[in-house]
């Protein structure tokens, strides 16, 4: 087929839309060149003690993690908290404190590209040995993909 | 601002009908699009307690020829066990590289595990895109001491039935 131009009347007011190509709306889904990101860990905390968990993103890549689990199988107060690492600069992402179980869900996600923090906080008077798990689930793609950029000439 | 109606030309570029549309629709609200299926289930069992027994409910990603059969992942938002007592209940799910594997309970994904009394309920903003021939497996358990303990696993999942590439 050839390739010909055509005239359309631009309705509205602002600026004209010179795109070639629309994004239909679907339903939130990994798209092709992203992958699930799905870290999990089994940890011991101690009694009224604090166990710090990095988990490390390999260089050159982004999780996009909009899910963060704690988790045991006792009606113990845990807390959570979340820091994103990088260059030696913690900051924070979430904190929570629950029974049990504690789960986070962050809509638009957040961006990992160094390390991932956990800090569980035991609050009981009992070790809790081998049952503490926790997790991070998100969206896993490269930075190049993530830092993409459309250059208008 | 002053509204004015204009004509310019535009290269329409690629093959096919020519897109006449004067209004671009932005992406804002997630919608179900035409291919797409909402996929939402209840399944409830009763089953022995061991004392810490899992059970776990399969999953096979996509059964049939695969040689015709298109691949349609299926992206799974929440799975959530709820039982019939206050009782601790677990919710877990796995991954396996095959049957074999999941026979021998040795997953290549653990995508979570979550404990709750009375419910535990996984739950993924971005869902967990299913992968053509892998069989997926979901932890059912109750920790109580009565001999049997009925268990419902609600599943709510989207299938795609166009793939992109």
């Amino acid at each position: 087929m050839k390739e010909s131009p055509f005239v359309f009347p631009a309705r509205g007011v602002g600026r004209r839309d010179y795109s070639l190509m629309v994004e239909h709306a679907v339903e939130s889904t990994i798209r092709s060149y992203q992958d699930v990101y799905s870290e999990w860990q089994t940890i011991s905390v101690a009694a009224g003690d604090d166990t710090e968990v990095d988990i490390a993103i390999p260089r050159g890549n982004v999780a996009i993690v909009s899910d963060f689990f704690a988790s045991a199988p006792v009606s113990t107060l845990l807390g959570l908290t979340v820091y994103a690492v990088s260059d030696a600069i913690a900051g924070l992402v979430i904190r929570r404190t629950k029974y049990g179980s504690i789960a986070s869900h962050l809509t638009k996600g957040f961006p990992f590209l160094g390390i991932i923090r956990f800090v569980v906080h035991n609050y009981s008077a009992v070790d809790l040995v081998d049952v503490v798990d926790i997790g991070a689930v998100g969206i896993y793609t490269s930075e190049q993909e993530y830092y993409l950029r459309i250059v208008t000439p | 601002m002053t509204a004015k109606l204009e004509t310019f030309s535009a290269v329409a570029r690629g093959v096919g009908r020519k897109d006449y549309s004067t209004v671009v629709e932005y992406a804002t609200q997630a919608s179900m699009r035409g291919h797409q299926v909402r996929y939402n289930s209840v399944a409830s069992f009763t089953l022995p307690t061991v004392p810490f027994g899992v059970f776990y409910t399969l999953y096979f990603a996509f059964p049939g020829p695969l040689v015709e059969a298109p691949a349609t992942p299926r992206h799974f938002y929440s799975i959530l066990n709820t039982t019939e007592r206050n009782a601790l209940v677990i919710c877990a799910f796995y991954r396996f590289a095959s049957e074999a594997d999941y026979w021998i309970f040795n997953p290549d994904r653990w995508y979570g595990t979550m404990y709750g009394y009375g419910e535990a309920e996984l739950r993924f903003t971005n869902g967990i895109k299913t992968e053509e021939g892998k069989v997926y497996a979901v932890a059912l358990a109750e920790y109580s001491a009565n001999p049997t303990f009925t268990i419902h696993m609600a599943s709510h999942s989207l299938l795609e039935e166009v793939v992109y590439g």
